[in-house]
């Protein structure tokens, strides 16, 4: 009970947690996370309205069968029942009662479907591009920010998802949004966040191996601080010594799912003892700086021993020189290889090198011609 | 009465010890079990060997619905297994180290993970659940029911089986052969990426459906066509009219995930294109086709189990079902119905939000006739005479879970609600509440009242209440949870919530559910064992007091021909008041006698009901 | 209590020996030789030797066989219906293209076939006719012309898939056909195979439809101007697909024409498979007629093979027109 009240008043307060730590949150409650978007609370009150009325509907169901069992429990072997004629009232009644309450149950979802799917016409619209197994979402201007986002406090945003690969779908709980997001076309789904904070994205639709590790962030910031970024680039995502920059890249674009670093076998060939290993597809016969670069951008033409038709997903066009440079370098680092160079940042690169990467390439052709 | 037959001469030797005490002229010397039997003077190995054969390639409807039961049982324990497998994995959050591998809190790899709930979720469906009440109850006692000899076409029925059978090997296959990570949904175009194994799987399942095609046929023909005289179809069991319905779902909607399977083939083999969008191919008309069939699929799986707990709640309220028109009717409106909103899978698909309208609200429409059912069971217990014995406690179960199941089932049906929970825990918990709380709870309900009939043996009462209290406390522990972290936003078909750590208690409370579940569905497998004992003492023919036609006149168990005379039917399947009167002890109330096999009652047999 | 004295034929246990291990088996199969008899089941009852011991009588039994059959070819129905449905949603999504696609199939061949498959329901249904009036011989006659006919059917679609595989017409995504490749009935009719259309190979970052090529079409009734045909809808594909899909509305080198062309292989395939299995059932039939299995008083077999081979009939009625001529 007093929990119950510290939930009430925690609700009032809606206080945003940066990220939930515990299962017990304030703003939230049982069943459903804190609401985090001008819309959240038309689908809540609707999921409460079905909830409170089924609690009703099984209560009422369960009270009469355990007090049938009970009044008319068997008592004698002979026990005899009495005839009962069924009344035209009380089957009427189980007819209309439930017919009533769905109708009303269908209009109110209805309404808040309509109302929650079509965005203002003031959204600003940011492309998202969903790939095995991560996020990269893509600014008006070029900016690219990869499992990560930011947008401004109280605008509607519209996303523009679609996928180079696979079914995946964006979902964000705190948000009640979600969407496939579907190879060859392009799908929306908007909100507008009315407090700062972080939120964390999800991927729904099963998408392979590291289905559970598709997530991302959605950083909501004030509107000044939107805009820096816009300019500046993704904070955090300052320059980098190439090897530092690799090792980021490698847990953010989850290479680490097929690839090991301590000489562990996975999906993919691991990491330790890359560097100079003997590679049929490459010029000089080794991995060298621009074989890997070419595997990691083409993988299907550079399959290395023993993994070939390992369908690793293609990253041309999702990553640009610098980051394939920064993952050499870290392969570099991991086998003791690395260059003076590589540890230290040299020509300051501009922040925003993004930009220089033209969001163009088909990865989804890699699939494709793969089999040939 | 007695002079309006003639009395059959008696075979004084032919008699077994244990038949003694069924009335004169009707103990079970032909007992489907053991008759046909190799001769007498085989031997040895042969004798096994021909034991064998004698059933595996019996035409016996009998014969083939035990058959079946023993599959579907071991498939049950295979999936059953996979499950404990998940909810294991999901114990604890996963560790990672710096470089982002995982160091603990796992038993298993994230691609073994995606093939683990993958094969879980085919064997469940298409293995066990599917076959599950209508392969093995339904046709064990759907003959007898309408009182015929057997199904229309025996022979079909045993291809059936080995149709099966090769079907679930050739999905076995899949697994030797690198395993299935697709969801048993095998959404395209990952299903078309992904290891080979898959074609073996999809064909797999393919030549289940021609079982299932098979069965439904058999059993619509069955009842068109053979009933017995005076078996009006205002008389027939609610469970005949529960598998009419589901036959009449088989035979239509099998054929489409038939072709959907087979154009996936031929997606990979030859690249077709229909559904692979870089061929220019619809990803979501897969998902159309895979939902037309696959949401029908739902009520092949419930409908079945409607039929059983009608049975459950008449027998053991001892009182004529309440509204057994609207019952019967609501199973096929539920069968019609259920073609219409496939849709409801698909709202956050990308298909047009039009028809994720009209599919909502027709999915609404559903929750009436199935109201309209649970309902009436209720209302069966009213002014009767309940009889709290295991089966029954299952069919209560039943009814309370499938409720739950139900109601969520509305849940995720409302637009913009589903939106938010849609592919998270909540469905997982929905769909659990009905297939393994609605299905499964009435096939275990099913197999314990039937199983004197089937098997001639009782099994253990209190053993049978224990093991019911396990599974329900077990599976409420298991799967509730599961309603809260879906809503929470826990995503299904996730190896692992780095994303959440915070639903780390839950996750473990449902795992030791999930094994106070087995604990309990093991003690079920016990009594069964225990009970087949050859001193477990024999059963009566009508331990429950049943007023149909396979309580009323088949020996426990019945004859190998059902019937020693085509039954002549004059009264509804639950006009238990029948039965006293025909025991003569209308007035006195007497107890239900205990056998009837078309023979004048000369001898009642007493049965400890246990309600002295 | 529910007994009754009238019925009493059935029952299997009275006056017999006891001990009957037939494996339920009452009438037999391969009892039957010649004209139907009566056999003396082990109730001592007369039965008509056809009628399985689970039946009450031959009409019952003749009822469910036929029920049986008909719900059998709803199933067939809805798998053919599956694809059909598949046809459809595509010839809305890419109307032009598909329209050009058909233009390769062979329609002469098509219709000929038609022709046969007609012909032969009607052989089937005389055969049935045949068993009717007891006239063995006219009953087999008319069964292995059908099979006659069946066959001509396969061979001729051979010829038109052979045809196909030659020119890179294949499905999905082996489908290469290449540009300028003369139609059937361009080669039917003698006319020269000059390449039809040319385009600029460029299409990148071309906008949607915009870039398609105007369609030069040497004096065929079906010209074409593919840039009519918009982007179908729902269909977003990014800008740096297009330069794959931008020649929607033509066939050549376009994956997407692979679609109808799996379609096609998959309809027309699993249609063949259905007479293969056709052809077997109505061999078996022939078999067991000249053994004399059949006659006036049971010729169930016959009529639900006819049955069978009717509604496979009518599916390839269906498939002519959708495939071939719209
Ligand atoms: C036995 C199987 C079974 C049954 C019977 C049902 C029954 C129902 N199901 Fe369920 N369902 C599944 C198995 C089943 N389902 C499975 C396996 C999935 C997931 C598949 C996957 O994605 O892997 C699924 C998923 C699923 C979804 C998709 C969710 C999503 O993925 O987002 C939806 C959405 O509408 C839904 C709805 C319903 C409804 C409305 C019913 C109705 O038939 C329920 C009707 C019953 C009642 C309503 C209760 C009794 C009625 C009363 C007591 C009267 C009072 C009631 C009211 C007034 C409403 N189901
Ligand atoms: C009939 C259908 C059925 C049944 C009965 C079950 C039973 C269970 N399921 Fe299953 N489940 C599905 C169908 C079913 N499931 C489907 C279709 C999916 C979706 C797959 C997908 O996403 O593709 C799924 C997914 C699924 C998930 C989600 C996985 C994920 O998304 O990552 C989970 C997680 O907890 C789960 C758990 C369980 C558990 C604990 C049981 C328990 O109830 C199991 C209990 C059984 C045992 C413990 C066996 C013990 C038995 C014996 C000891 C012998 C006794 C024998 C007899 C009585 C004959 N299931
Ligand atoms: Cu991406 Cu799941
Ligand atoms: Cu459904």
């Amino acid at each position: 009970m007093l929990r119950l009240a510290v939930l009430l008043q925690a609700a009032a307060d809606s206080v945003v947690l940066d990220e939930r730590t515990s299962f017990w949150t304030e703003g939230g409650s049982l069943w459903l996370p804190p609401q985090e978007s001008t819309t959240a609370h038309e689908v809540d009150s609707l999921f409460y309205f079905i909830l409170y009325t089924s609690l009703i509907l099984t209560l009422i169901v369960t009270a009469a069968m355990v007090y049938f069992v009970w009044k008319y429990r068997r008592k004698n072997n002979a026990d005899r029942p009495v005839d009962v004629i069924e009344s035209k009232w009380l089957e009427l009644s189980w007819v209309t009662i439930p017919t009533v309450l769905v109708l009303v149950v269908f209009f109110w979802g209805f309404r808040s479907y309509v109302s929650t799917s079509i965005p203002p016409s003031d959204a600003i619209t940011i492309n998202v591009k969903a790939h095995k197994w991560a996020w990269t979402f893509e600014y008006g201007n070029g900016m690219q920010g990869f499992s990560e986002v930011w947008v401004p406090v109280g605008q509607p945003i519209r996303l523009e998802m679609t996928s180079r690969d696979v079914l995946h779908s964006f979902y964000v709980p705190e948000f009640r949004i979600k969407h496939d997001v579907i190879p060859n076309r392009f799908s929306y789904v908007w909100f507008e966040a009315p407090e700062e904070g972080t939120y964390q994205v999800l991927c729904t639709e099963y998408c392979g191996t590291a289905h559970s590790n598709m997530g991302a962030k959605i950083h909501v910031v004030s509107r000044t601080e939107y805009y820096q970024i816009l300019q500046n680039g993704p904070p955090g995502q300052g320059p980098l010594p190439p090897a530092e920059l690799g090792e980021m890249l490698y847990t953010q674009r989850n290479c680490n799912t097929c690839h090991s670093i301590d000489g562990s076998a996975g999906v993919g060939p691991s990491w330790l003892g890359l560097w100079e290993a003997p590679r049929p597809g490459s010029p000089q016969g080794v991995a060298n700086e621009e074989y890997i670069a070419a595997a990691i951008l083409y993988p299907q033409e550079y399959y290395a021993p023993g993994y070939e038709g390992v369908n690793m997903p293609g990253y041309e066009g999702q990553l640009d020189e610098e980051q394939v440079a920064g993952l050499a370098a870290y392969i570099r680092l991991i086998n003791d290889a690395a260059t003076e160079s590589d540890l230290t940042l040299d020509a300051p690169a501009d922040s925003t090198g993004s930009d220089t990467a033209p969001p163009a390439g088909d990865g989804m052709d890699d699939t494709a011609t793969s089999t040939e | 009465m007695a002079t309006l037959t003639q009395a059959p001469p008696k075979p004084p030797k032919l008699v077994p010890r244990e038949a003694r005490a069924y009335p004169v002229g009707h103990e079970p010397v032909h007992n489907y079990l053991r008759e046909p039997r190799p001769a007498d003077d085989v031997r040895g190995l042969k004798r096994a060997w021909a034991w064998f054969k004698l059933w595996a390639l019996s035409v016996d409807h009998k014969r083939i619905g035990i058959m079946y039961l023993v599959a579907v049982s071991v498939f049950f324990t295979v999936g059953g297994l996979l499950a404990l497998g998940i909810r294991t994995e999901l114990f604890f959050v996963n560790t990672y180290d710096a470089s982002g591998a995982v160091v603990g809190g796992n038993i298993m790899g994230q691609d073994a993970y995606n093939r683990v709930f993958t094969m879980h979720g085919l064997v469940m469906v298409f293995l066990f659940i599917i076959p599950s009440i209508p392969a093995t109850m339904g046709n064990f006692l759907l003959p007898i029911m309408v009182g015929a000899k057997d199904v229309a076409f025996p022979r079909l029925n045993l291809l059936s089986l080995y149709v099966y059978m090769a079907g679930a090997i050739i999905a076995l296959i899949s697994i030797t052969t690198g395993g299935v990570d697709t969801g048993w949904t095998f959404y395209t175009p990952y299903s078309k990426e992904t290891g080979t194994a898959v074609i073996a799987m999809a064909m797999g399942a393919f030549v289940m459906g021609f079982s299932s095609i098979l069965t439904g046929l058999n059993f619509i023909v069955t009842i068109h066509k053979m009933r017995a005289p005076g078996m009006t179809w205002n008389r027939m069991p609610l469970f005949l009219w529960s598998l009419y319905a589901t036959s009449i779902v088989q035979i239509l909607a099998t054929p489409v995930i038939g072709i959907t399977l087979v154009l996936l083939v031929m997606e990979r083999v030859f690249g077709i294109g229909i559904f692979d969008p870089a061929l220019g191919g619809d990803p979501i008309l897969f998902q159309h086709f895979f939902w037309f069939y696959s949401h029908p699929a739902v009520y092949i799986m419930i409908l079945p189990a409607f039929g059983v707990i009608s049975e459950l709640m008449g027998t053991f309220s001892r009182q004529r079902v309440y509204g057994y028109r609207a019952v019967a009717l609501s199973s096929v409106a539920i069968a019609l119905l259920g073609f219409l909103v496939w849709g409801h899978h698909m709202f956050t698909s990308g298909q047009s939000p039009v028809s994720s309208v009209v599919f909502s609200l027709i999915t609404f429409l559903i929750g009436i006739p199935s109201g309209i059912k649970v309902f009436n069971w209720i209302w069966t217990m009213y002014k009767g005479s309940v009889w709290l014995k295991t089966p029954m406690i299952y069919a209560l179960t039943f009814l309370f879970l499938f409720t739950i199941g139900g109601v969520t089932g509305i849940m995720v049906g409302a637009l913009s609600v589903d939106i938010h929970l849609h592919d998270t825990y909540f469905v997982v918990a929905h769909f659990h509440y009905v297939m393994m709380g609605g299905t499964v709870m009435a096939f275990l309900g099913g197999i314990h009242y039937w199983w004197p009939k089937m098997t001639g043996k009782l099994y253990n009462e209190t053993l049978g209440k224990w093991s019911a209290l396990f599974v329900f406390v077990g599976f409420n522990m298991t799967f509730f949870i599961q309603f809260v972290m879906g809503s929470q936003g826990m995503p299904r078909r996730y190896y692992d919530y780095p994303d959440m750590p915070w639903l780390e208690p839950l996750h473990q409370a449902s795992t030791i559910g999930s094994y106070v579940l087995g604990v309990g569905l093991l003690l079920v497998l016990i009594n069964g064992l225990l009970s087949i004992r050859k001193k477990t003492p024999r059963a009566p023919g009508n331990p429950w007091g049943g007023a149909t036609l396979e309580w009323t006149h088949t020996t426990s168990p019945p004859d190998h021909h059902n019937f020693h005379h085509t039954p002549l039917v004059t009264h509804g399947p639950y006009d238990y008041e029948v039965l006293f009167r025909s025991s003569g002890d209308s007035q006195r109330g007497a107890p239900v006698p205990d056998v009837s096999v078309g023979a004048p009652q000369e001898m009642h047999v007493t049965v400890d009901d246990g309600t002295k | 209590m529910a007994t009754n004295p009238q019925i009493t034929v059935d029952d299997p246990h009275t006056g017999g020996d006891g001990a009957h291990h037939d494996g339920g088996h009452h009438g037999g199969d391969g009892h039957a030789h010649g004209e139907p008899h009566m056999m003396v089941g082990h109730d001592g009852e007369l039965h008509p030797s056809n009628l399985q011991f689970y039946f009450v009588s031959t009409e019952q039994q003749f009822e469910s066989a036929k029920l049986g059959m008909w719900l059998f070819l709803a199933t067939e129905i809805l798998l053919f219906g599956g694809m059909f449905v598949a046809y459809g949603i595509f010839r809305v999504l890419y109307p032009e293209l598909y329209e050009q696609a058909s233009m390769q199939l062979d329609t002469t061949l098509g219709a000929f076939n038609t022709l046969v498959l007609l012909l032969s329901s009607l052989t089937m249904a005389w055969a049935i006719r045949a068993a009717q009036m007891d006239n063995r011989k006219l009953l087999i006659q008319m069964l292995s012309a059908t099979i006659v006919l069946a066959g001509f059917f396969l061979v001729v679609k051979y010829f038109e898939y052979e045809h196909k595989y030659h020119l890179g017409i294949l499905p999905g995504e082996a489908f290469v056909l290449e540009e300028g490749t003369p139609r059937v009935e361009d080669l039917v009719e003698g006319v020269p195979a000059t390449p039809l259309i040319t385009f600029g190979e460029e299409s990148e970052g071309g906008d949607g439809g915009g870039d398609a090529a105007p369609a030069g079409e040497t004096g065929s009734a079906e010209a074409t101007p593919a840039a009519a045909s918009a982007a179908p809808a729902g269909d977003a594909a990014h800008s740096d697909d297009h330069g794959e899909y931008a020649r929607e509305g033509e066939i050549f080198s376009n994956r997407r024409a692979g679609i109808f062309f799996g379609i096609y292989y998959m309809m027309t395939g699993v249609h063949a498979i259905h007479i293969i299995i056709g052809m077997i059932a109505i061999g078996f039939l022939v078999y067991y007629s000249w053994k004399g299995k059949y006659s006036s008083v049971y010729y169930t077999p016959v009529e639900n093979v006819g049955l069978y081979w009717h509604i496979v009939d009518v599916i390839w009625i269906f498939v002519f027109p959708l495939m071939y001529l719209i």
